[in-house]
């Protein structure tokens, strides 16, 4: 956060970002409470196969050899779950610092899973060319890259792809989301906007959409960089 | 003649996993994982129960509910979800589920359900038919 920011500017970042944070936290449990039931099922399976195999029914090597490995994937998955979250977490550690542009991303890359697969979308990525920093507050970023992530997707409604890129020009970083634009945009999709245009603002950055009509939206965030790279300044 | 079960869940690990461990309990178990997919299933093949996730891409769980029963009144739907809450038990109840279970459910208490599903289903089916042939009675005048 910016050292220009007054107090009740901070204490309106902190509520929202604890709001965002709570959101994320629910949606992450929902997943680790998905691969646990999985897990579940498959023990049982094990447990069923079992049974069976003490009333003389063999036991199928390569059927158990088969089951070991869909769990071997699920605690995979769960992994990366968990270490997505504590990420997460850890997001609100310092509050204002400088994190690099392809770290943001990671990020965000795992928030919108979930939102991404319900909404039956899905997202391509193009990483930033090059190196860069960001000075501010992460969990802030996180919450307005993924946000706009979301405004593409209520825009756009079920099935449809997006398009997230990082481009960068003299000493900001553009980020923008492309998907449908809405044909009749919805009340959801005008609160999504204007919410997410405070945040760029309380971030220190902007929001530009376009077009207001046409068959494209593009959402794009804009926020000065702390360092473009080691040999670059920020001019 | 095997309990026909239809399990709906976008987690296809989940719904792959309870449909074999049903299969080995005897049953007919098919599986859809969206909404959509669910009510293509159902319009195909007669089912004693559905067994159905709440959060699922596209069609959520209760929207699925509503079609299934709006194609099929007597079609005995259980909602199973990992999510649940007390308002969204009372709205599915209220949109004509038969019951409400929070995963991991006990496979045992899910087939118990089954059964009493298929109960229902046949006392509903049977009342039809009688309906039906009362109703065919009367405009022939009998």
């Amino acid at each position: 956060m910016s050292p220009t920011k007054t107090s009740s500017d901070h204490q309106l970042i902190l509520e929202r970002a604890l709001k965002f944070l709570g959101r994320q936290v629910a949606r992450q449990t929902h997943e680790i409470t998905n691969v646990i039931n999985i897990i579940n099922e498959l023990a049982g399976l094990i447990g069923d196969m079992t049974a069976a195999s003490r009333q003389a029914k063999p036991l199928d090597p390569e059927r158990i050899e088969g089951i070991v490995e869909r769990l071997q994937r699920q605690i995979k998955r769960e992994e990366l779950i968990l270490r997505g979250v504590n990420r997460l977490a850890h997001s609100v550690d310092v509050l204002s610092g400088i994190f690099g542009i392809e770290e943001l991303n990671e990020r965000v890359v795992f928030l919108a899973e979930r939102p991404i697969r319900l909404g039956q979308a899905s997202l391509e990525v193009e990483p930033p060319e090059r190196s860069a920093s960001l000075e501010g507050f992460v969990l802030g970023h996180q919450q307005a890259v993924l946000g706009a992530i979301e405004l593409a997707l209520a825009s756009g409604g079920a099935g449809h792809d997006l398009r997230l890129r990082y481009g960068l020009h003299a000493g900001e970083v553009e980020i923008s989301v492309e998907g449908p634009a809405c044909a009749t945009c919805n009340a959801e999709v005008d609160a999504l906007q204007q919410a997410l245009s405070a945040l760029a603002t309380e971030l220190g950055g902007r929001l530009t959409t376009s077009p207001e009509t046409g068959s494209t939206l593009r959402v794009a965030l804009v926020f000065g960089l702390a360092r473009a790279n080691d040999s670059e300044e920020v001019k | 003649m095997a309990d026909r079960v239809l399990l709906v869940d976008d987690e296809v690990e989940f719904v792959d996993a309870l449909a074999e461990r049903m299969r080995a309990r005897g049953l007919t178990a098919d599986t859809a994982n969206d909404g959509q997919q669910a009510i293509a299933r159902a319009s195909q093949a007669r089912y004693d129960a559905v067994i159905l996730d709440l959060a699922m891409p596209g069609m959520d769980g209760l929207q699925t509910l509503q079609r299934l029963r709006a194609d099929n009144p007597n079609l005995q739907i259980i909602l199973l979800t990992g999510q649940g809450t007390v308002q969204t038990a009372v709205e599915a109840t209220k949109l004509g589920a038969m019951d409400f279970l929070e995963k991991p459910a006990d496979i045992d208490e899910l087939l118990g359900k089954i059964r009493q599903a298929r109960a229902t289903r046949l006392a509903l089916d049977m009342q039809k038919s009688e309906q039906e042939i009362s109703d065919l009675l009367l405009r022939r005048g009998w």
